[in-house]
């Protein structure tokens, strides 16, 4: 059977397809190929070149780190040392990074007291600081709502609300940060088992582990989930050095972060940053398994109701007024 | 279907390769001018307002029941140990002229101070409440914020929220209220949040 | 066995050299989309250098044109099986011999897939975190896990198909049924998955009301079964044009009654959607009213809904009333492809995220880099595809075949 001829090339010559893939190796085909190598490798060279830009590089360790859970404590102890040398590297403070693990018989819930809180923003400012979020770009784990009086429609709410003084006449306003679901469907969609719920309620995630693919973001009914689109800005002189692996640590660039009720401070018994903050005490927190604690007492008497209660989340985080 | 493939495939090449050209003239242009244009501001840096996380009280601390005058203080004894009740309860007269008087309705001094000893507050049975104890004086009306001060919900607690693991830090009514016209003051809130600014986004319009 | 191994690496190796021998044409255009990558890698250099603030996406909007594409580019893999239908059930002959060409651009399509996901993630380092038994694979709740499983068995399910049946011919052997004739059968149900488990992705999110019904998942069926065959009826003329390939009409007119049907189902279950909005007219409709009227203000994606509509109904029009000369045909089919790439693409993912859950609206745009990335990534697809059929034709026609004087290699069972 004899091969068919072909016209594959113009100009070099006419050649059968078994001569182009079988043709030996000649001196100007093998320059020919070599300069388009070269020329290959210099444009490739140039594609790459903005990495050697790169903000941080990652070690051997820090990619092959395991998810949180499958940790035993001396890894951890290793790579809480780690990031407290990232962080002096790049932040030029000394952190003091630790794991507190949650407190037996405790389930955190928070309630928010809508008709006191005068929109002041305090709160979302004292979470920045303790919470060691980006500046710029910025990154606030709370957003206060100015909502019209008479209506819950959010649609109509004003986020960028910046007059004289607050309250303004006939508003009211409605603080929203992650409200730690009982049954958050954040948690239902990561790909990588990066965000879970902890024994004490908080919603956490493994900022090591996270992909960043986002998903958790789409899913969350709140919008209480914000993503560091790139390396987060700090100011030296407000960092905040106590920090916690799944709580208040700098987060490298690429993965989601979120309120955590202030997990370092509220494991150790202290108040989350923001009920600390508020003028008003328009913030309560407790443990919602005590049957004595502030938090029982509200669920017990005022007006309470949950956000988006339809959307099934049951959320720790309860809204109440006073008459 | 038959077609002259040379001379189909002589234009097309001719074409082709004015397109190759012309991509990368114009991809090296918008490459100049993306970077003539871009670079990031990150110089601003937007430090967390230091109200923010400052636990005083918006009054304070508690004043006692003094006035000071011209480099004096004096106890209010000093002056109502000799001043009769006024016959119009509702006005003052010489002193005290700065007090705005902004609590509820059909209400006179003596609703809370007792007419004897200014020392001291006045209760339903209109026994002396000390001064110490101011916090029973408003819970004589404000019963309903009282039982919820107590129960911590009322008006910042500030400290452990397990009682057991430290100590938590109750204020008092005047620390927040001022007792001669107590709604809260409205204050300046900080400022609204800002977009997340990317470097090359620096030319679209801001929000609104 | 050594012999088998070394044909099969010779196999490579002449097919690497024919990789790089072609017309001015080839040359031209393989050219062209490699300097599209090239350039697209050094946007995703940056990408990485800085971070995804290089892109227009925000807190508000966190899915952006690499998802909208991503969402598009799924269900062209999946219409490949259209073709298989009627070739291998329904018997259609004029099908048989494009099948093939079909399931390449499946293979494609499906890399393309995996580039757009990969260039969204904001710490594409961390991709082993994704697999089975190295990372946490949280399947089966999350339907990303599911769609990283559908994904790759659909691929893998191609590449076998298509890597048996050109080595065969290669080889100069006929192709033993029971070695891909069970696997078409089971891609052609897995081609549904792949779209359907993709557009569950949006569909379960509680808090998107936009998303959060049931006709997605057809819709994506329809316009998926419409854009898909509409881009074969062009690449086929293409190839037909520019090798040696013979294409029968039949064989276009087969993809076009496909593509009318599944346009008329598409335009339809859009019906279904515009009444359901605004005849209800609750609070939920917010995300419609901004995607076709503007809301607050906002109107950015408004002319690019309404183009696509229109691309759409002109091209159904087109097709109904007998698009049998192929110049109309073309067009209807690039008016229905480009009508459903925005409709699907953007038109689907920003109104998802706006208004956002707590009521606010922050446009999106994207960046210069941003489409650079996403041209990239659809140039590395067409190069891929191009080469691989610059492969496949002179195998199945015949002219690139094993040597005949060496004994057959036997294939493997």
């Amino acid at each position: 059977m004899s091969n068919q001829h072909e016209k594959k090339t113009r100009g070099a010559g006419i050649r059968t397809l078994d001569q182009i893939t079988d043709a030996p190796l000649d001196r100007r085909s093998f320059i020919k190929i070599g300069t388009a190598a070269a020329a290959g490798a210099a444009a490739l060279g140039w594609a790459l070149s903005p990495l050697l830009d790169a903000e941080g590089s990652i070690t051997i360790d820090e990619f092959l780190q395991r998810h949180y859970e499958r940790l035993n404590a001396d890894e951890m102890q290793a790579i809480l040392r780690r990031i407290e040398d990232d962080i002096s590297a790049r932040y030029g403070v000394q952190a003091n990074l630790s794991d507190p693990k949650p407190l037996p018989g405790v389930e955190y819930a928070y309630a928010l007291n809508i008709g006191r809180c005068i929109g002041c923003r305090r709160c979302v400012e004292a979470c920045m600081r303790e919470n060691n979020t980006s500046r710029d770009p910025e990154i606030q784990y709370i957003r206060v709502l100015e909502m019209e009086k008479g209506s819950l429609d959010l649609e109509k709410s004003d986020h960028y609300y910046d007059p004289e003084t607050v309250p303004q006449k006939d508003t009211y306003y409605m603080p929203v940060q992650c409200h730690q679901c009982s049954k958050a469907p954040c948690t239902k969609v990561c790909p990588v088992n990066a965000t879970w719920q902890e024994p004490d309620g908080i919603i956490v995630v493994d900022y090591n582990w996270c992909i960043g693919c986002r998903y958790c973001m789409a899913a969350c009914p709140y919008w209480a989930r914000r993503f560091n689109y790139t390396t987060p800005l700090i100011p030296v002189g407000e960092i905040t050095t106590d920090m916690t692996y799944l709580g208040n640590r700098i987060r490298p660039r690429g993965v989601v972060e979120k309120c955590t009720f202030c997990l370092g401070r509220v494991r150790r018994g202290l108040n989350p940053a923001c009920v600390e903050a508020c003028p008003t005490g328009s913030r309560v927190f407790g443990n919602v398994l005590d049957p004595g604690s502030p938090i029982n007492y509200i669920l017990r008497e005022k007006r309470v109701y949950i956000l988006k209660e339809d959307a099934g989340t049951i959320p720790r985080f309860y809204y109440f007024f006073d008459k | 279907m038959t077609f002259n493939v040379n001379r189909i495939s002589m234009l097309t090449v001719r074409a082709a390769s004015w397109y190759v050209v012309c991509s990368i003239v114009l991809l090296t242009v918008v490459f100049a001018l993306a970077a003539a244009g871009g670079g990031t501001d990150r110089a601003r840096e937007h430090g967390v307002r230091h109200i923010a996380f400052d636990t005083t009280p918006v009054r304070g601390e508690p004043r006692a029941l003094e006035l000071d005058r011209a480099g004096f203080t004096y106890s209010c004894m000093e002056c109502h140990r000799d001043l009769k009740v006024p016959a119009d309860r509702a006005n003052l007269e010489a002193e005290h002229c700065t007090i705005v008087f902004r609590h509820g309705t059909d209400m006179s001094c003596q609703v809370c101070h007792y007419p004897d000893n200014r020392d001291a507050y006045v209760d339903r049975e209109c026994r002396q409440i000390p001064s110490t104890n101011s916090v029973e004086l408003c819970a004589k009306c404000h019963n309903i914020e009282y039982r919820d001060w107590k129960a911590n919900i009322h008006g910042r607690v500030n400290g452990y929220w397990d009682p057991a693991r430290g100590p938590q830090t109750r204020l008092l009514c005047v620390q927040c209220h001022d007792p001669h016209a107590p709604a809260f003051q409205p204050m300046q809130p900080l400022p609204p949040p800002r977009k997340t600014r990317t470097p090359s986004s620096k030319k679209r319009p801001p929000h609104e | 066995m050594i012999d088998v191994l070394r044909d099969y690496l010779l196999f490579i190796l002449r097919a690497v050299r024919l990789s790089f021998h072609g017309s001015r044409i080839y040359y031209t255009w393989m050219g062209l989309l490699t300097l599209l990558c090239v350039v697209a890698l050094h946007s995703y250099a940056r990408q990485i250098a800085t971070g995804l603030a290089l892109t227009g996406m925000t807190d508000q909007v966190s899915w952006g044109v690499y998802i909208a594409n991503f969402t598009f580019v799924v269900g062209l893999a999946a219409a490949a099986v259209m073709l298989v239908i009627p070739a291998y059930i329904y018997k259609n002959e004029d099908l048989h011999n494009v099948v093939i060409l079909g399931e390449l651009l499946a293979i494609a399509a499906i890399i393309m897939c995996l580039l757009f996901v990969t260039v969204d993630l904001g710490r594409p380092d961390r991709f082993w975190h994704l697999m089975p038994g190295f990372g946490e694979f949280n399947f089966p709740y999350s339907l990303l896990a599911w769609d990283v499983v559908v994904l790759w068995g659909y691929l893998l399910l191609n590449m076998h198909i298509c890597g048996y049946l050109l080595y065969a011919k290669y080889c100069g052997l006929e192709p033993k049924p029971m070695m891909y004739l069970p696997f078409v059968f089971i891609a052609i149900f897995w081609a549904i998955c792949i779209h359907t488990v993709t557009a569950f992705l949006y569909v379960g999110l509680v808090g998107r009301p936009f998303w959060n019904t049931a006709i997605v998942a057809p819709r994506f069926i329809g316009s998926a079964f419409t854009a898909g065959p509409a881009l074969m009826i062009i690449v086929f003329q293409v190839i037909r044009r520019y090798s040696r390939f013979h294409i029968r009409d039949e064989a276009l007119q087969m993809l076009r009654q496909i593509v009318t049907v599944a346009l008329l189902f598409n335009l339809f279950l859009f019906g279904c959607e515009l009444f359901k909005e605004f005849y209800s007219d609750s609070v939920h409709t917010s995300a419609a009213r901004y995607l076709l009227f503007g809301l607050h203000g906002h109107a950015m994606l408004v002319p690019w809904i309404w183009s696509a509509i229109a691309a759409e109904v002109a091209a159904a029009l087109i097709l109904i009333l007998g698009a049998r000369r192929i110049a109309l045909l073309n067009i209807a089919c690039v008016l229905a492809f480009v009508g459903i790439w925005i409709e699907k693409g953007l038109g689907l993912i920003v109104p998802g995220f706006l208004p956002t859950p707590l009521g606010e609206i922050v446009e999106y745009f994207p960046t210069l880099d941003e489409t650079l990335i996403c041209i990239g990534v659809w140039a590395f697809g067409l190069l891929l595809y191009s080469w691989m059929i610059h492969l496949s034709v002179p195998i199945l026609s015949g002219d690139f075949r094993r040597a005949q004087e060496k004994p057959a290699c036997p294939m493997p069972e």
